[in-house]
C-alpha cells in the first residue's frame, strides 16, 4: 500500500500533499523584514541545552544579570510513540519529548529559538508563544517545511509560566496540538518569586508536568488503530477528536510515564514548584495527601499567590505553578481530579518522599481491625 | 437475536415430520450430552512440603508485619494446566452458554484469554470441570506457588525501619523492581518459556487470578495467628508480582492507581488435586 510518507517522499510529491497545501494559507505566514532593525549586540547571549520533561534545565531563580539574549533550540521531530499498552500515537514533537522541554528566562530577557523540521518529517510546523507579543506569538513567522529551519526572537516582557504549541493553520491546529505538539517556557521576574506578603520565595526542587489529552482511533473490537503514518491517522483521529472525548490523558507523553520506576523523588521538607501545563483543554491539579503552598493557578507572577489550595484549575491552553513543601515523607500521588482522567485514563504521577515521619502530623491510631456491630454501631461517641 | 417467522403451513408429511422429530430429538440430547472433554496438556505436580506466605496485612499490635511463613504439606499431588486458558479455549465454554464473553484484547484463539474477571474464570472452571468430568478449580495461592517453583515472585518483606513512611516508600520501589516494565502486548502461549516443572508462560504479562482472598489478621510476638478473617472481594492475583483485584474487574491496567501497581494483563490456568 502506498503510504501517506512513501508519497511525500517519492515523485508524487506535489499531488499527494494535501495538507501541506491547506496549511499553507496566507494567514499563518508574514515577512517582518522591512521594519527597522534592533540592535540586540550590546546584549550578552547565552546559549542553553534543554533537557526532556519532568527535568528542567539549570536556571537561576533571581537573575545576578541585567538582561540577556537566551538562545534554545528545538528539532521538531514526528515519530510513532505507544502512549499506552497497545496504543500507539503518530506523535508530533518539539525536541522528541510530550510535552516539548521547558525555557526558562527572567522578564526583560530575550528568547532566541533555533527552530529545525527535520527533512524526515512530512508535515510544516511552526511555534506559537503565549509568552510572546503580535505575529500570532512567532507562529506567523515561523512556519517550516521538513528541511527548514527558522530563528525567531521575542522579548519576555512578562513573567509567568505559559504554553507554547504548534499552530499551522486551519484544523492542522488542535491536531498538532492534540498529536503532542505544546511545552512551556517560564519568565521568572528578575528577583524571583514572592509569596502573598511579598516576600522572597525560593524552590530547591522543579517539576514539569505537561497534560496532553489524546485521541485514538478504536477498531471495531475494541483495540486501539494503528496507522503507518500522521495523515494516514488523521481522518479517524479527527472524528474523535470532535466527540471531544479523549481515549488517554497522559502526564509526560505516556500513561504511566512519572510512576514506578520514573515515579518523581524528593525530600521531606524540599520545597518543589510544580509547574503544569494544558495547551487544550481544562484540568485541575491536585496533589493527594498534600496541598499548594502558594499557587499561581493562571500561572502569571505579577499576580498574588493564592494559599493554601486543595485543587487548582489550569485552563486549557496555560500553564500554571504550584509552590509546595514537603512535611511528610512517603508515597504521594500528583493527579488530574478529575478521577475517571486520573485513573482510567492516566493522568497520575507519583512523589516518592523521604524522611522521617512526623506522627504529629499524622498518626495510625487504631489499625483497620475486626469491630462488634452490635455494640459499636449507634455510636461510640457520647 | 433470532426471530421466528411465521411461515405459511407447506406442505407436511408424517414420515417427513417423524424424521425431523428423532432429528431434533438427537440434536438436543448430543446438546446436553456433549462428548466429554479430554484432559487438557497437563503437569503433575508432587505432593509434599510447601512453604508460603499468604497475601494480605499481618499485623503485631498497629504494627505491619511480614505475613508468617506457613509450612504446610499438600496431601494430594497437583495437575496444573501446562498453559493459560486461551481464547479458543474459553470461546467454547461461551458457546455453550457457560461463560460471558471476555472483553475484546484483539488477540486470536492461541493467546491467553485476558479481560476475564475472577467471576468469568470461576464460570469457566465449573463449565470446565463439568465438561471434562474432573475436578478442574482455580489454584489457592499454595496451590500457585507449587505450580510456579523457581518462578513465583520473591516475597516483599517489611523492612525493619520503625518509620511507617520508609517501609511504604520501599515497598513502593520494591513491587515496580519486581513488576519490572510493562508490555501491552499479548503473546501466543508458551512465548514466555517453562519452568523447572514445564509450567509455560509465568513470569510473562499474563498475571493469573487464584482463589485466594485479602486476609487480615492479627499475630504475636512470635508471628502466631491469633486472629484472622477473610475479605473475599478482592483476590490475589500472581505473577510477576503478587497483587490484589476486585472480583468483577475485567481489564487491570489503568493510567495509576493512586499508589501500587496494576498488572498487565490477567488471565487464568486451572488445577485439580490428583486425590485417590
Amino acid at each position: 500500500m502506498l503510504t501517506r510518507r512513501a508519497a511525500l517522499m517519492g515523485a508524487t510529491f506535489l499531488a499527494a500533499t494535501p495538507f501541506i497545501t491547506r496549511a499553507a494559507t496566507a494567514d499563518t505566514t508574514m515577512t517582518a523584514e522591512t521594519a527597522p532593525r534592533v540592535d540586540l549586540a550590546s546584549l550578552p547571549r547565552r546559549k542553553v541545552k534543554l533537557v526532556a520533561p519532568p527535568a528542567v534545565h539549570d536556571h537561576e531563580q533571581v537573575a545576578s544579570t541585567g538582561p540577556e539574549v537566551v538562545q534554545f533550540e528545538m528539532k521538531i521531530t514526528e515519530k510513532e510513540v505507544e502512549i499506552d499498552d497497545g496504543a500507539w500515537l503518530q506523535a508530533m514533537t518539539f525536541n522528541g519529548s510530550m510535552p516539548g522541554p521547558m525555557m526558562v528566562v527572567h522578564e526583560g530577557d530575550y528568547v532566541e529559538l533555533t527552530l529545525y523540521n527535520r527533512p524526515e518529517n512530512l508535515m510544516q510546523h511552526n511555534i506559537d508563544f503565549h509568552a510572546a507579543t503580535g505575529g500570532l506569538g512567532g507562529g506567523a513567522l515561523t512556519l517550516v517545511s521538513p528541511g527548514e529551519k527558522t530563528v525567531l526572537r521575542f522579548k519576555a516582557t512578562r513573567p509567568g509560566t505559559f504554553v507554547y504549541h504548534c499552530a499551522p493553520g486551519g484544523p492542522m491546529i488542535p491536531w498538532h496540538v492534540v498529536s503532542g505538539m505544546s511545552g512551556c517556557i517560564m519568565v521568572l521576574p528578575r528577583d524571583g518569586l514572592k509569596d502573598h506578603e511579598g516576600k522572597p520565595v525560593t524552590y530547591n526542587k522543579i517539576f514539569y508536568i505537561g497534560e496532553n489529552d489524546i485521541y485514538i482511533p478504536k477498531n471495531a473490537d475494541g483495540t486501539y488503530k494503528r496507522y503507518a503514518d500522521a495523515g494516514e491517522s488523521y481522518p479517524d483521529t479527527l472524528e474523535v477528536m470532535n466527540a471531544l472525548v479523549p481515549s488517554h490523558v497522559t502526564f509526560n507523553g505516556r500513561v504511566g510515564a512519572l510512576t514506578g520506576d520514573n515515579a518523581l523523588q524528593a525530600d521531606q521538607g524540599d520545597t518543589v514548584l510544580f509547574v503544569h501545563s494544558q495547551a487544550n483543554r481544562d484540568t485541575r491539579p491536585h496533589l493527594i495527601g498534600g496541598h499548594g503552598d502558594l499557587v499561581w493557578e493562571h500561572g502569571k507572577f505579577n499576580n498574588m499567590p493564592q494559599r493554601d489550595q486543595e485543587t487548582w484549575f489550569i485552563r486549557g491552553g496555560s500553564a500554571g505553578a504550584a509552590l509546595y513543601t514537603f512535611l511528610q515523607p512517603g508515597v504521594y500521588a500528583y493527579v488530574n481530579h478529575n478521577l475517571i482522567e486520573a485513573v482510567n485514563k492516566g493522568a497520575t504521577a507519583h512523589v516518592l518522599v523521604t524522611g522521617n515521619w512526623d506522627n504529629d502530623l499524622m498518626e495510625q491510631v487504631e489499625a483497620p481491625s475486626p469491630y462488634d456491630a452490635a455494640q459499636e454501631d449507634p455510636s461510640a461517641l457520647p | 437475536m433470532m426471530r421466528l417467522r411465521g411461515g405459511r403451513p407447506g406442505r407436511f408429511t408424517p414420515v417427513a415430520g417423524l424424521f425431523v422429530l428423532i432429528g431434533a430429538m438427537g440434536a438436543a440430547w448430543l446438546a446436553w450430552h456433549p462428548a466429554p472433554l479430554p484432559e487438557p496438556p497437563a503437569v503433575t505436580i508432587p505432593a509434599g512440603d510447601v512453604a508460603f506466605r499468604p497475601a494480605g496485612d499481618f499485623r503485631f499490635g498497629n504494627r505491619g508485619v511480614n505475613a508468617p511463613l506457613r509450612h504446610e504439606v499438600a496431601a494430594y499431588p497437583l495437575r496444573a494446566m501446562i498453559w493459560h486458558v486461551t481464547e479458543a479455549d474459553y470461546f467454547r465454554c461461551v458457546a455453550a452458554k457457560a461463560c460471558r464473553p471476555a472483553d475484546a484484547t484483539g488477540s486470536s484463539a492461541d493467546h491467553p484469554v485476558t479481560g476475564v474477571s475472577f467471576l468469568d474464570a470461576t464460570a469457566y472452571a465449573g463449565w470446565f470441570a463439568a465438561r471434562t468430568g474432573q475436578d478442574w478449580r482455580l489454584p489457592s495461592d499454595r496451590d500457585w506457588v507449587r505450580l510456579a517453583a523457581e518462578r513465583a515472585p520473591a516475597d516483599l518483606l517489611i523492612g525493619p525501619s520503625d518509620d511507617p513512611s520508609r517501609r511504604w516508600l520501599e515497598r513502593y520501589r520494591d513491587e515496580a523492581a519486581q513488576r519490572g516494565a510493562a508490555d501491552g502486548t499479548l503473546r501466543q502461549s508458551g512465548s514466555f518459556g517453562r519452568n523447572s516443572l514445564g509450567v509455560a508462560d509465568l513470569g510473562g504479562n499474563v498475571w493469573e487470578w487464584t482463589t485466594a482472598c485479602q486476609i487480615a489478621a492479627k499475630v504475636n510476638a512470635a508471628g502466631t495467628v491469633l486472629e484472622s478473617q477473610d475479605y473475599c472481594g478482592v483476590r490475589v492475583v500472581e505473577g510477576r508480582h503478587r497483587t490484589f483485584l476486585v472480583d468483577f474487574i475485567r481489564n487491570p491496567r489503568s493510567g495509576g492507581c493512586s499508589a501500587g501497581l496494576p498488572p498487565d494483563f490477567v488471565g487464568f490456568r486451572l488445577v485439580r488435586d490428583l486425590a485417590d
